[in-house]
């Protein structure tokens, strides 16, 4: 039998969220943005639930779907309609614990934010271990693609940290 | 201390991705952000129902309405053998409450297509906003014409229209059909070419 919508969706929040935050903050630099962005995932996240199938892992799922929102995203689009706004009282909900943040961690995302959009999310996964195949499939795009995208990025990235 | 220095310069001069790799799992020991996850769902439900409900609201009352004047308009011809020119009138409200109904049938039937790549998610909603876009205006064109026939039903049967604005009705309901099938084709287009120029930077050769 199915399991619930909300059931699967509390699993996955409880256990990737801070893949989602780390999406938010690859493609969004300030709390505002980041407020914005977070909701636009998190119910393009809700949406699909339907469409779950355990054909790939819940990681890459969502993912995907963050990665896609994410990239679609435009400030633009902020949605300003007062039912949208799931993170009305956004201290309730989300709790900003970054005060003692490893400053090395910030400038990466510095550097993160230097790069075009869809490097950007090859970077992620880059830096979270994923293969050349797995972007791939994540992508939609070829793996030699790919492997140019990410020398590129591993290029820029190196460079920054010399010029550091 | 000279050396010392000169050897942290040195790790930091020749950063590797392996570094750079160390430095993005301080987050898993770390996170920067929480978030309260039975709040968050809570709130999604009660926005998905509320949604549900306002949208439910809108488009029932609408059919209805539709389809009710519809009725109305057809009583005369059917029962007092009268007026028969109001035939197309009735028509053209049944059009609408058809129109209407199958729209909230493709709104109900539309998610998102979430394929197994980014790129198919962006080809599949590149291709669902442009069909909705011909959608809009295929019955635009189906209502005006439709219109347009009822106009030149009602001169060519009755003639001599009385109260004398009643002649208006239907280019401003030509215009009011065009307004709102061009706001609704405007406000996919930004969208459209947001996912285009993203599919273009996707598929970019390096």
């Amino acid at each position: 039998m199915p399991k619930k919508p909300e059931k699967i969706f509390r699993k996955w929040m409880d256990r990737h969220q801070a893949l989602v935050f780390k999406v938010v903050r690859a493609y969004a630099r300030n709390r505002e943005d980041q407020e914005d962005l977070f909701q636009e995932i998190v119910t393009q996240l809700w949406t699909s639930i339907p469409k779950f199938r355990a054909e790939s892992s819940e990681t890459t799922w969502i993912y995907r779907v963050a990665l896609f929102r994410a990239m679609s995203w435009t400030r633009k689009e902020k949605r300003r309609r007062e039912g949208w706004n799931l993170l009305r009282d956004a201290e309730l909900i989300i709790r900003d614990e970054s005060r003692n943040e490893d400053s090395r961690l910030i400038w990466l995302y510095e550097k993160i934010h230097q790069l075009p959009e869809v490097e950007r999310s090859l970077s992620l996964l880059l830096l979270d271990g994923y293969s050349y195949k797995e972007m791939a499939n994540i992508l939609g795009l070829s793996e030699s693609n790919i492997g140019v995208k990410i020398n590129r990025i591993k290029k820029t990235l190196t460079q920054h940290a010399e010029n550091r | 201390m000279r050396k010392i220095v000169n050897l942290i310069l040195e790790k930091f001069l020749t950063m590797e991705l392996e570094d750079l790799q160390i430095i993005w799992e301080t987050q898993k020991a770390q996170p920067t952000f929480s978030v309260d996850s039975e709040t968050l769902c809570a709130r999604l439900v009660k926005m998905d129902r509320k949604v549900k409900r306002e949208f439910n609201q809108s488009e029932i009352s609408s059919i209805v309405i539709t389809f009710a004047l519809a009725l109305i308009i057809v009583y005369e011809p059917i029962f007092k053998n009268e007026d028969h020119h109001q035939y197309l009138s009735a028509a053209v409200f049944l059009l609408a409450s058809i129109f209407l109904y199958l729209k909230r049938s493709k709104r109900m039937k539309l998610t998102t297509n979430f394929d197994k790549s980014i790129m198919g998610i962006v080809d599949t909603s590149i291709v669902r906003l442009k069909a909705l876009t011909k959608w809009t205006k295929l019955w635009f064109l189906l209502f005006a014409i439709s219109m347009v026939s009822v106009q030149i039903s009602t001169l060519v049967y009755v003639r001599n229209i009385s109260p004398a604005w009643k002649v208006y009705i239907v280019p401003i309901g030509i215009v009011l059909l065009a307004s709102s099938a061009y706001c609704s084709i405007k406000k996919r287009r930004p969208k459209i070419e947001s996912l285009e120029s993203l599919k273009k930077k996707m598929s970019a050769k390096p």
